[in-house]
């Protein structure tokens, strides 16, 4: 397996295979001008990767642009992006340099992944979301299996929530010398306490108040396909490296203990169980024979109903099934409008009225069937 | 050209409340995994086809949103989905998944929009999604007018932006915090709206508490000239999961005003003082121009927790109407005999009475409504069914 780290002047390089640069220009969470990382650009010998994951507007873009048009791009062996726009960029301007492409925000299915392989020839390297399971990643990766491209995961780091361009912090709190803001946050409306966020020169970023952490699972990973793991944590990636080099749990522990750490969804993902739930609720409506919507439910006296799509006839069986699911069925036998005429149909478009119902609320369906 | 407007349609009522008060085009989704809406209501089959079957008759379009992100097990269930859709004729999907536009430009022909969740936000990105065979692009809310003028002019692309409604905080679909603390997909229809909650915020012992991530609305009613001048195709209001006076109320300021550009006329102070008098009537959070002349800043922060400001209340919706004799009303929240109410007709100024008496569906006369129930008031030239009642809050 391949470790990649981020570089900071305090880095050791060794067991590392390749370093991201991340200047403050192109970087989201870039400390360091590129220019303070001369020096070491011209000395590492390990990969290096610039890294460019800003998502940029259109004024943004040609600032980050002009930039990467001035610099030496030779010192770097890859640039990672996440903007599609900078990978087209670098499609079109510098079709030789290999590229990384961090898919960590959605990119979901093997089919967006393997769109992706192949966008450009010169990509080289995909960053894998962190929502995807063992089972899922497993899957997609039998499915890409046929293309080139190199695979990657963050084994250890901060797991960002939330990236918007705009300055949140500063209306409260002031910036410090290298125009920065960090705070921790709170709510009363979630459980979750210790919310890192920061600002900075590219809007502002909350994260987890744990860190992510899969270094329990690296045989998985690597049996998975994933041959490149990312160490995320700059002042634990020490460990973390000892860690993966020599597997032992003393290493492990130091880092468990030292701080809060979630396995996030690498087991399982079943954060659309809800959104099932919520879905089916409304899947009454889907039968045959919808008649309309109960708008009105008076006891004693009526339900209104207004005729959405068949009509109802005197004598007709129907069914009606109330918000909560209960069903009713009745025949219809006495049917007006709103002056109060009796009817011995309804139409399209109107509001029809038949005896009340007992059980029956507004917003219940009525269907012109006694099915199922 | 003057940019179509494009409209909501959380169901079916809401549809033919928009489509009565002057969309070009609705957005909608259906009862699947596909959208992100899963609170909204969303449109069964059936529905759809009966939405797109109102909305042609009147030459409005009708986009399907398949906008989540798509996992495979969704993946493999989209082409039986995308046949029915090519039967009913929907004009657009509205996709932000680079596989599902894969998939349906190999599969059909039916027109792809890029969805904002793409967060397509310059030239370059445009492009990419161009050559993929998208057909519009719904920009990024960060892009400027002048930026997105820029992008119109390099790829010759149809764009579409929004113009008015509740925003994103985040960069779309860069926002997890609901998966991460409520255990929902905000990239597949589950956002708990946590950028909405007011958090204590700490630094060195100093605190702060503040609704410091939650934005304002974004009101574009004052640009419509600078997006029409932009060449931007289609406006885009938010709001599936709002109620009809909303949708409605909104859908009428902006087609009236689009109306009037599409005359050549201009927008004079007086017009948008009296839309905007309108547009203070529905629910909202204060209003903010976003990221559309420079880039969205402090202003544009709303320090309040959830409670939007509104001045009317929408207190029925008229269910039937018998010529010449009375109108009956759906009441939504009570209101009584002698009370000021308006009634929003599909065109032309809001129409004002004092109910002088109001009477059950049986006759009997009554002083006040109950939500729930039908009232008739009598007749009102000029007021259609689906109109909406609304009165002072
Ligand atoms: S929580 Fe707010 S910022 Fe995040 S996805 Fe939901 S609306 Fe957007």
């Amino acid at each position: 397996m391949k470790i990649v780290a981020n570089y900071s002047p305090s880095i050791e390089l060794k067991h590392l295979d390749e370093i991201l640069f991340c200047p403050t220009q192109t970087s989201r969470h870039g400390v360091m001008p590129f220019e303070d990382m001369l020096p070491a650009l011209n000395s590492i010998k390990a990969k290096k990767v610039l890294v460019w994951d800003i998502l940029m507007v259109q004024k943004d873009f040609d600032t980050a642009k002009a930039f990467i048009e001035k610099i030496d791009i030779q010192l770097f062996d890859a640039i990672r992006v996440q903007d599609l726009g900078a990978l087209e960029y670098l499609k079109v301007h510098f079709p030789h340099i290999p590229v990384q492409f961090n898919a960590e925000t959605g990119y979901h299915n093997a089919k967006s992944l393997a769109a992706l392989c192949e966008s450009h020839d010169k990509l080289e390297k995909i960053i894998v979301s962190l929502e995807l399971s063992k089972t899922k990643l497993s899957e997609i990766m039998q499915v890409l299996d046929k293309y080139s491209v190199r695979f990657e995961i963050m084994v250890i780091g901060p797991l960002l929530l939330f990236y918007t361009p705009r300055s949140l912090l500063s209306p409260h709190f002031n910036k410090n010398a290298d125009g920065f803001i960090t705070v921790t946050g709170k709510s009363e409306e979630t459980p979750h306490k210790g919310f890192r966020i920061i600002e900075n020169q590219h809007g502002t970023f909350m994260f987890h108040p744990k860190d992510h952490l899969l270094l329990d699972y690296l045989d998985e990973i690597e049996k998975i396909g994933i041959k490149d793991i990312r160490v995320d944590s700059n002042d634990l990636y020490k460990n973390a490296v000892d860690y993966i080099n020599n597997r032992d749990p003393k290493d492990l522990e130091k880092i468990k203990t030292s701080r809060p750490h979630i396995k996030g969804y690498f087991n399982v993902n079943k954060s659309d169980a809800l959104f099932s739930k919520l879905k089916n609720k409304h899947f009454l409506k889907k039968e045959d024979g919808f008649v309309g919507e109960v708008l009105s439910s008076q006891k004693e006296s009526y339900l209104a109903i207004k005729i959405l799509k068949d009509g109802l006839k005197i004598g007709a069986p129907i069914r009606i099934v109330t918000p909560e699911g209960k069903e009713k069925r009745v025949t219809i036998k006495k049917l007006w409008n709103s002056r109060g005429d009796k009817l011995q149909s309804s139409t399209k478009g109107s509001l029809a009225f038949i005896d009340f119902v007992k059980g029956v609320s507004k917003r219940s369906f009525v269907y012109n069937n006694q099915r199922p | 050209m003057t940019p179509e407007l494009l409209a909501p349609a959380g169901n079916l009522e809401k549809l033919k409340v928009v489509v009565s008060y002057g969309a070009n085009a609705v957005y909608l989704g259906g009862k699947n995994q596909f959208g992100l809406r899963a609170a909204s209501e969303n449109f069964t089959e059936e529905e759809l086809l009966e939405a797109v079957h109102i909305c042609h008759q009147k030459n409005v379009k009708v986009y399907v949103v398949l906008n989540s992100f798509f996992h495979d097990k969704e993946i493999q269930k989209l082409p039986l989905y995308l046949d029915f859709l090519s039967s009913i004729e929907v004009d657009a999907v509205i996709v932000s998944d680079l596989g599902v536009v894969e998939l349906i430009r190999s599969y059909c022909s039916i027109p792809i929009h890029l969805s904002t969740q793409s967060s397509c936000l310059n030239l370059y990105s445009a492009q990419f999604w161009k050559s993929r065979g998208v057909e519009r692009i719904v920009l990024g809310r960060e892009v400027s007018l002048d930026e997105a003028k820029r992008i119109r002019e390099a790829t010759n692309l149809e764009l579409e932006m929004f113009v008015h409604g509740s925003m994103c905080m985040a960069y779309s679909g860069n926002c997890v915090i609901s998966n991460y603390t409520s255990g929902r997909d905000s990239n597949r229809g589950g956002c708990a709206h946590s950028c909405r909650f007011e958090y204590e915020l700490e630094d060195n012992g100093k605190k702060v508490t503040d609704t410091f991530m939650s934005s304002k609305d974004l009101f574009g009613l004052r640009l419509l000239k600078d997006y029409q001048k932009a060449g931007i195709s289609s406006l885009k209001i938010e709001g599936r999961m709002k109620g009809p006076l909303y949708a409605g109320t909104i859908t009428k300021v902006y087609a009236e005003a689009l109306k009037i550009l599409d005359q050549g006329k201009e927008l004079t102070q007086d017009l948008i003082n009296q839309w905007e008098d309108e547009l203070k009537k529905v629910s909202h959070r204060d209003y903010t121009e976003a990221s559309l002349l420079n880039k969205a800043s402090e202003e544009s922060i709303y320090h309040q927790r959830e409670e939007s400001s509104r001045e009317f209340d929408v207190v029925g919706l008229v269910a039937d109407v018998v010529e010449d004799e009375f109108l009956v009303i759906e009441v939504r929240k009570k209101f009584n005999k002698g009370d000021r109410i308006e009634f929003l007709p599909f065109r032309g100024p809001h129409q004002e009475t004092i109910i002088p008496n109001m009477y059950l569906m049986d006759d009997t006369e009554v002083d006040f409504t109950n939500p729930g129930g039908l009232v008739k008031i009598p007749y009102i030239p000029n007021i259609g069914i689906n109109n909406i009642v609304r009165k002072r809050a």
